[in-house]
């Protein structure tokens, strides 16, 4: 299944390398990926422009069976620059 | 100048500069984060600390050990007997790649540690310059956090920052990384008393739903077992939790990490369950038809076959750590927070005892099985006249020392064997490589606590293979003058790994064979320690006594049995049924 991540993090070197080693570390590709420092996700998220608050919105879509990647999920949600993560089927 | 500084959050007047070299403000920012000693060893990159800590000696002591892997270690050692978070400091390149095993079990063992490491000059980053290595990249998958700094200015707020990740939520290791040069810069003194980390919040328990339900649960449980780990011990549960199983008379069993955090003589503590775990643990969880899982993490060791993993119960689980929720075993109901407040918190919901109708009453037929098990399968081994066999020289040990000593083990036989012996009354007293498995981590770490509790007890219990990984740090034991009391427990072989290929390899023994070995005696005499050697079961309690009481560091060989196997055992991958009893 393909799954969509919606992740907002705080647009720092080495946020975007630590989330690729939770699903590399587990086998995983990534078919696609944007990191976005003017979402409107990312801007709702800190209450005010992204950029300002120093927030980005990674999107990236992975294949992975259901229980792997919900672990990734809570794996991801568990770094320390990870403000949230959403996920959907692609 | 700092001297003035007491409490590590206090901002008020201080004597820091306004404006100092990044190194002095890393030293500053360390002290106002109430650390007093540093493990570490010097090299190019981190020249301008050392520089610094020639100033600051009274504030923070240096451990100068003799390999980074050690110090690291040390530093554990020194986090897991104190509950403080514990300080490394390494060169960059070799000293770096270095500590990355210690960083790698702190991260699996959950223990608070910052571990501070050189890196070249900015200029020179990414030009393969002497001694540079990715440190931020080579750690990423084992840290909570890692930090590169890059000006003067940031590093003391990145150092509140990583004591504050390292000793919140489930703890674990951050690395900070700072170039040469960054630390020989004038930055401003910045000390904020709080830390801004948007995606960094650890949970704050809330689910008064959720703690009614469970307390229901325990309550009209007829098979309940409370299985806990190490998160019991880094919260400090142990008198929460002694009081939630008192009040309902309810059997609790300890992970290899939960050990102690209920006393090893508790009525109620059924011993460690898991692969090498008592029968009567192990048969009681999966028969059980309620499993309140306390600070643990539903290990691999602990539930063989998930499938056959307590199939009749009905799953509780306490967690700081949501990540932890359903990763192997799914629970019926799990509450996130620290276990300590959640125990805290059930306590008040659970019926108190009336002499109309004890606790014991109701849970006696449970009970009763249970005490059948214990009775059916005690841990046991049959003793030797001449040779000494490994389980009877941990008996002996707990016995002369009452169970009161620090212990720390290495990974194998005689890890399990301690295990299974000592009766522990303390979590912190238990200082294992329980995640990782990390043969050498006993001894430095055993100095490690040593040097932070110098007057009690503290004895490194290792084996022959995983001594003479780290044996090199006796020099740092003895040049500290410390007490620390090693025992090798020599079977000349590698002896988990030889029962591996005894029982599932059908005896085609390879590689394990340590028979070519140095005269450990003559080992730690040349370190300046005492050597003792126990070969005769007639040897062995004159040998443990004599050098557990002669003062400065003492190095007990015992030579043990070679061909015993650790039992009981649940084969890998097995369930409780498979359980062999040797």
């Amino acid at each position: 299944m393909r799954h969509r991540f919606s992740i907002v993090v705080e647009n720092k070197a080495g946020v975007l390398a630590r989330i690729l080693g939770v699903l590399s570390a587990r086998g995983m590709n990534v078919e696609s990926l944007e990191v976005d420092e003017n979402s409107e996700i990312a801007t709702q998220h800190a209450g005010g422009t992204a950029v300002a608050t120093g927030l980005a919105l990674i999107t990236l879509i992975t294949v992975g069976e259901e229980s792997t990647v919900e672990r990734v999920a809570q794996k991801i949600g568990q770094q320390v620059r990870v403000l949230s993560v959403k996920r959907e089927i692609a | 100048m700092a001297t003035a500084i007491s409490t590590p959050s206090s901002s008020g007047p201080s004597a820091a500069p306004a404006t100092a070299t990044g190194a002095r403000l890393l030293c500053e920012a360390l002290v106002r984060e109430g650390v007093d000693t540093i493990f570490g060893y010097p090299g190019g990159a981190v020249l301008p600390i050392y520089d610094e800590l020639t100033k600051m000696e009274r504030e923070l002591r240096h451990i100068l050990v003799r390999h980074e892997q050690g110090a690291v270690h040390m530093a554990e050692g020194y986090a897991r007997s104190t509950g403080k978070c514990g300080v490394a400091l390494v060169t960059s390149g070799p000293g770096a790649t270095n500590a990355i095993t210690g960083i790698a079990n702190a991260m699996m063992d959950s223990t608070p540690l910052v571990v501070i490491s050189g890196q070249v000059p900015r200029a020179l980053l990414g030009s393969d310059a002497f001694q540079e290595t990715d440190m931020i990249g080579l750690t990423r998958s084992c840290t909570k956090e890692s930090f590169a700094v890059m000006s003067a200015a940031d590093i003391a707020v990145t150092v509140r920052e990583a004591f504050h990740i390292a000793t919140t939520g489930r703890p674990g290791p951050v690395v900070i990384d700072i170039p040469k040069d960054v630390c020989q810069e004038q930055g401003p003194w910045v000390f904020p008393r709080t830390v801004h980390l948007p995606g960094y919040r650890p949970p704050v328990f809330r689910d008064q739903e959720g703690l009614r339900k469970a307390a229901e649960l325990l309550v009209n449980a007829q098979r309940p077992v409370v299985y806990l780990g190490g998160g019991v011990v880094h919260s400090g549960a142990a008198a929460e939790l002694a009081a939630v199983i008192e009040r309902l008379h309810l059997p609790a069993t300890p992970t290899l990490m939960g050990l102690g955090a209920v006393p090893a003589g508790h009525p109620l503590c059924l011993g460690m369950l898991g692969m090498h775990g008592a029968y009567a643990a192990n048969k009681a969880v999966s028969e059980s038809d309620l499993l309140f899982a306390v600070g643990a993490r539903f290990d691999d060791r602990v539930t063989g076959k998930l499938s056959a993993f307590a199939p009749h119960a009905t799953i509780v689980h306490i967690d700081i750590d949501s990540s932890s929720f359903h990763k192997n075993v799914r629970a019926d109901l799990t509450l996130l927070g620290d276990v300590r407040t959640v125990l805290a918190e059930l306590l008040p919901l659970l019926p108190t005892p009336s002499k109309a109708e004890p606790v014991e009453r109701r849970l006696a037929p449970w009970w009763d099985q249970i005490r059948a098990w214990q009775a059916f399968a005690p841990f046991r081994y049959e003793d030797h006249s001449e040779e000494i066999k490994p389980q009877r020289l941990c008996q002996e040990f707990n016995r002369l020392t009452k169970g009161e000593a620090i212990v720390a083990t290495d990974v194998g036989q005689h890890q399990m064997w301690l295990a299974q012996y000592y009766q522990f009354r303390d979590g912190r007293q238990s200082i294992t490589s329980g995640g990782l498995g990390t043969m050498g981590f006993g001894m430095p770490a055993a100095l490690g606590a040593q040097i932070a509790f110098p007057d009690r007890q503290v004895v490194a219990f290792v084996g022959d293979g995983g001594f003479q990984m780290t044996c090199q740090e006796l020099t740092t034991a003895v040049a500290y003058q410390t007490n620390l009391k090693i025992i090798i427990m020599n079977n000349r072989s590698l002896g988990m790994v030889r029962q591996w290929q005894k029982l599932f390899y059908d005896k085609r023994f390879i590689a394990v064979d340590l028979t070519q070995a140095p005269d450990f005696v003559k080992l730690a005499e040349a370190y300046g320690a005492t050597g003792l050697r126990a070969t005769h079961a007639s040897e062995l309690v004159p040998v443990l006594e004599k050098g557990l009481a002669t003062p400065g560091v003492v190095v007990m060989e015992i030579v043990v049995t070679t061909d015993e196997s650790v039992f009981p055992m649940i084969p890998a991958g097995g369930a409780a049924a498979d359980m062999v009893l040797g």
